[in-house]
């Protein structure tokens, strides 16, 4: 038989497989982040307020901050396909991107939302996806303006 | 016991009393500036001529030599035992807080000069309440283990504080 035949014959099935099975590994390889935003504060829950209490897990992880209690304003679970940002509105006035940069990288970029003007960037830092993917926790925090002595984190986790 | 002598008697008593207590403060005067003086040498703030002094009183009094003897060795001690208490904020995280304020008191003096002063006045305890009230935020950080702390620019206005921990899995960048 002649072997550039034999070559043909099988190598033609194996390529256009393999270009069969080309998007549905780019969709398997899209990151899936959680990004929550928390309020830390040492007032107990507001009442009337819907605010579920930082999982016990994530609360200590946060242990070393000084605040008592940490409840979640808003938690969002996203795909994160590779070089373009997915982005997370957690609240009124703050928002995080997540750009898989796909140099193993992720870029957590956060926000802050004005009505009438465009975001303006905060803080952006680039953190490794295997990390993430081992259970390391990537958080942004902050004091708030609104409430004096009070905290804010912009916590992202892997949700694999 | 006749009046007169009696009366001279406790003249002279009081006489004598009075020598000794002057002379005993005078001694006692003397013997605290020769022991500063003698610390001083240990701890080397003497210049060449008052060095000499003490040094010629060690030779000839037993009493300076063990005294200075002794304070070499507290000296010797404290040196070589003094715990070594490192702050977890480096001096740059200070400076840059101090700095930050700063520049929104250039800010907010430039937009109302004629309340520069009322500004200064609410803004300085606000910077050092600013870095006490970050320093207790962060203070915990400093007795965990394994994690390191930097400090940077943002890329944007805000400047950070990265506080990493791989024992605890957690990194978490503290915007002020």
């Amino acid at each position: 038989m002649n072997p550039a035949y034999l070559l043909c014959n099988r190598m033609i099935p194996i390529a256009l497989l393999s270009i069969w099975l080309c998007p549905l590994a780019t969709v398997a390889a899209d990151l899936k982040l959680r990004a929550q935003l928390a309020w830390g504060t040492d007032d107990s829950k507001p009442p009337g307020q819907d605010l579920k209490e930082l999982d016990p897990k994530l609360r200590e992880k946060f242990r070393h901050l000084r605040w008592k209690n940490y409840f979640v304003v808003k938690s969002e679970i996203g795909s994160v396909p590779v070089k373009t940002p997915k982005r997370f509105t957690l609240s009124e006035k703050c928002a995080v991107d997540l750009l898989d940069a796909g140099d193993g990288n992720v870029l957590i970029s956060v926000f802050s939302l004005h009505a009438g003007s465009p975001p303006t960037l905060v803080k952006s830092e680039p953190f490794p996806i295997e990390k993430l993917k081992a259970g390391h926790v990537f958080a942004f925090g902050g004091e708030t303006k609104e409430k004096w002595d009070d905290a804010w984190l912009v916590v992202v986790t892997s949700d694999e | 016991m006749s009046k007169s002598m009696s009366k001279s008697m406790s003249k002279s008593m009081s006489k004598s009393m009075s020598k000794f207590v002057r002379s005993e403060k005078r001694i006692e005067f003397m013997k605290l500036e020769t022991m500063l003086e003698i610390q001083s040498s240990v701890d080397g703030q003497l210049d060449n001529q008052r060095r000499g002094v003490v040094t010629r009183l060690m030779s000839s009094d037993t009493e300076a030599r063990e005294l200075h003897q002794q304070l070499t060795a507290v000296r010797m001690a404290l040196r070589q035992h003094e715990p070594a208490i490192p702050v977890p904020e480096s001096r740059e995280f200070y400076w840059s807080q101090i700095e930050r304020r700063l520049q929104v008191g250039e800010m907010a003096s430039v937009s109302a000069p004629s309340h520069s002063l009322a500004i200064w006045r609410w803004l300085a305890p606000m910077v050092g309440l600013s870095a006490v009230v970050a320093v207790i935020a962060l203070q915990p950080f400093a007795s965990s283990g394994l994690h390191s702390f930097q400090v940077g620019p943002g890329n944007a206005q805000a400047t950070t504080v990265t506080f990493s921990s791989e024992a605890d899995g957690v990194t978490i960048h503290w915007i002020n």
